[in-house]
């Protein structure tokens, strides 16, 4: 049994995700504010969608009552069918002041509505961007095998920009597993530390690289960045030290109801950095 | 007749050899019950090796006397002796060895690689996977070679979402490891006791199995694509979304360096060439194949001298302790008569002659190994074998063969009867696919008898043509 496990090991570990490429293109967009942010603010979403997004050939901008029940949002945005929606934090929300939510709206748009939302920071808290953002960060703790995220990434990088893959390794499950693989006398601790982060490196750096073998020849300008952490700082921190002009993170969990965890706390933490979310 | 064979002491002599026949069968039964028993062989026949001896010398069969060799008097214990430490050195050397070369990375890459030419056409890769498996039987041992491909077949076919015909590819696999078993001298254990005491060079040994094999191969592939309903890609986008599925397998990731990786492949096409010569090179041909094993296992730790100690932990030392408590159990077999008594009674075969007493040979070599251990089988044959004065002293008789094949294809008549089908069983179970003791019967039979009769027409053909 050991040696069938042991090679069903050694063909598991051969087997590699490539990154495969299919553009995602943001024709129609929908650009959602409150009358709170109306209507000078609301003007500078909108040429900042546009600045943004130069694919977008239909962009629609809507107001919503301070009051407007979640309910009406997701209908607009059923009804309009676009193929993004960019809004703020604390969209029609009164707790949008409030530095520990995202609000009500933006929340279930991320999780309920079909298309990616771009959360742009509040209008009366920072002024919507003017120009393209120079880098473009791809950010997860799970990017082997995560196309979508690079090519919703792709979606919004410029030709001349760059996009930073970045994989943040869990820092406290693998300290967890470690400690207990410390107290098992089948398992040499060192080894299974040495072979177990080597390993989860090596899956989204063979990923990574197909990324940017895959995008390189086009002109694209892609870096990598395999990284450990555990905190939210610890993401905050490498957001900052990229200098990223979008943060784009997948919100989804199948699982679950609510956001992906650390989606969840960055888009509270990240007030003032643009952030794809899908 | 009773009252002279007393006078003779023949009596007396019948007794030891049945009371000793009764342990050997002991033996057998304790070997094929290892499972039931939790028991490891090599303590089994330890057991059985201890006993034998004690119960050896209080009957005063053993011969104590010293050893004369090349005119100097050795004094060494009576089982030191009994053991066939050519074949015990063959299998440490190469199982050393083997295992050395398959950290290359060598059989890893071979096996991406065949996967990934397969476009991940199902019926092309049971053939690809099939042809694997009677190659790797041929070169590494049996269990070595089903564990490669076997965990190989259920990752791919996992990948590409086929994973309803892994029993059948497992079961053809599990059957095609005993015949690639076939292919060379050193392929299985029964091959190398047979050929060593029969005198058959590796040359010699490999022109006559490999059209067999190729035969038998191409026919179990054939029958399993036709029976399990293994299907082949019709369409244009199958054969597309099937190939991208294999693209995935990255066959550099298991090679930890290029110079392992060639440092492997080379040593390995050496090892089989001077295995090959051995009976032709001048100094070789004395030292034996033996040492051919042993000294490319010594070349290969060099290597890894630093880690040398790691190769010796995963060795089968269960397997050889298990050969040297066999050995000692059959010297003493023979000691006692019981060999003699087994002739006697294989005389009968014997006396049909080469044509139809080789094939009979063949066929109950054949069922007797399918429920126990076909290694005590061929050690004690070959040794009745090697007593008769007609087969013993000709290398080419059929009866050599007809040990060969019936110990090595019996093995797939029943789940047990080869360690490389039981392998096969509990890649099956690893899978959740179960299967039984009569349900592996009912769909292995087919094949194990097809592969039988086609060994007994082969053996007369050879007759025809000698």
């Amino acid at each position: 049994m050991t040696g069938i496990d042991k090679f069903e090991s050694v063909f598991r570990a051969t087997l590699r995700d490539d990154f495969k490429l299919a553009p995602l293109v943001f024709k129609k967009v929908l650009v959602l504010t409150d009358v709170q942010a109306a209507p000078d603010e609301g003007r500078a979403m909108l040429a900042s969608a546009t600045t943004m997004l130069p694919s977008a050939t239909e962009i629609e901008l809507h107001m919503l009552a301070m009051d407007a029940p979640i309910s009406v949002t997701l209908e607009l945005v059923a009804r309009e069918a676009p193929d993004l929606v960019v809004t703020h934090r604390g969209l029609a929300s009164p707790s949008w002041r409030q530095p520990f939510t995202v609000g009500e709206n933006l929340e279930v748009l991320t999780q309920v509505a079909a298309p990616p939302v771009l959360a742009l920071p509040h209008p009366l808290v920072a002024a919507p961007p003017t120009k393209a953002p120079g880098k473009i960060m791809a950010l997860t703790d799970q990017l082997a095998g995560n196309s979508d995220l690079v090519n919703a990434a792709l979606a919004l990088t410029p030709d001349d920009g760059q996009l930073v893959l970045c994989h943040v390794e869990d820092t406290r499950s693998f300290e967890r597993f470690l400690d207990v693989i410390a107290k098992l006398p089948s398992i040499d601790t060192e080894q299974a530390r040495d072979e177990i982060s080597a390993r989860l490196a090596k899956e989204p750096t063979d990923f990574a690289e197909s990324v940017r073998a895959a995008l390189e020849p086009k002109g694209r300008k892609v870096s990598i960045l395999i990284t450990r952490g555990a905190h939210t700082r610890d993401y905050v921190e490498l957001v900052e030290l990229e200098d990223a002009g979008l943060v784009v993170m997948g919100t989804r969990d199948a699982s679950q109801l609510a956001m992906h965890g650390m989606a969840h706390a960055l888009a509270i933490e990240l007030r003032t950095t643009p952030m794809l979310l899908f | 007749m009773l009252a002279t064979l007393l006078a003779s002491g023949e009596a007396h002599h019948l007794t030891t050899q049945l009371f000793f026949a009764a342990l050997l069968v002991g033996l057998i039964l304790c070997l094929a019950f290892e499972e039931k028993l939790h028991a490891k062989k090599s303590v089994i026949a330890g057991g059985f090796a201890t006993l034998c001896l004690l119960l050896g010398a209080g009957f005063g069969i053993l011969p104590f006397e010293p050893l004369m060799l090349a005119g100097h008097e050795l004094d060494l214990p009576v089982y030191i002796p009994a053991i066939e430490w050519d074949v015990i050195a063959i299998i440490l050397g190469s199982s050393l060895f083997i295992d050395i070369t398959s950290r290359s990375g060598l059989f890893t890459w071979i096996a991406i690689k065949l996967t990934k030419a397969s476009g991940g056409d199902p019926r092309r890769l049971l053939w690809f996977y099939g042809l694997m498996t009677v190659v790797f039987s041929a070169v590494l041992n049996n269990v070595t070679a089903m564990i490669i491909v076997g965990s190989l077949t259920a990752v791919s076919l996992e990948r590409l979402e086929r994973k309803k015909l892994l029993f059948a590819f497992l079961l053809v696999e599990g059957l095609l490891t005993n015949v690639g078993g076939l292919l060379t001298l050193i392929s299985s254990v029964p091959n190398i006791i047979v050929g060593t005491t029969a005198g058959i060079s590796f040359g010699h040994f490999f022109l006559v199995a490999s059209p067999y094999v190729a035969v038998a191969t191409a026919a179990t592939l054939w029958m399993g694509a036709k029976r399990f309903k293994v299907p082949q890609l019709k369409t244009t986008e199958e054969r597309e979304a099937a190939a991208l599925q294999v693209a995935g397998f990255d066959e550099s990731d298991g090679v930890p360096s290029r110079f392992d990786f060639w440092f492997g492949a080379v040593s390995l096409l050496a090892f089989i060439a001077v295995i090959a010569g051995a009976s032709a090179l001048p100094l070789i041909r004395d030292l034996g194949m033996g040492y051919v094993a042993m000294g490319f296992a010594a070349l290969a730790l060099l290597r890894f001298r630093s880690t040398a100690d790691r190769f010796y932990r995963e060795l089968d030392w269960d397997l050889l302790a298990f050969f040297c408590g066999l050995f000692v159990v059959i010297n003493v077999m023979e000691h006692a008569g019981v060999l003699d008594l087994i002739g006697q009674g294989l005389g009968s075969i014997l006396a049909l002659g080469e044509t139809t007493g080789a094939s009979l040979m063949l066929g109950t070599s054949a069922v007797a190994s399918s429920v126990t251990d076909n290694i005590p089988l061929a050690a004690m044959l070959a040794r009745i074998l090697d007593a008769d004065p007609t087969i013993g002293s000709n290398s080419a008789s059929p009866f050599w063969w007809s040990v060969v094949f019936g110990a090595n294809l019996g093995g797939n008549l029943t789940p047990i009867g080869s360690a490389s089908t039981l392998v096969a069983v509990t890649v099956m179970h690893k899978h959740n696919l179960t299967i039984g003791f009569v349900g592996f019967i009912k769909k292995a039979l087919p094949f194990a008898v097809m592969q039988i009769v086609l060994a007994v027409l082969y053996l007369l053909l050879l007759g025809a043509l000698a």
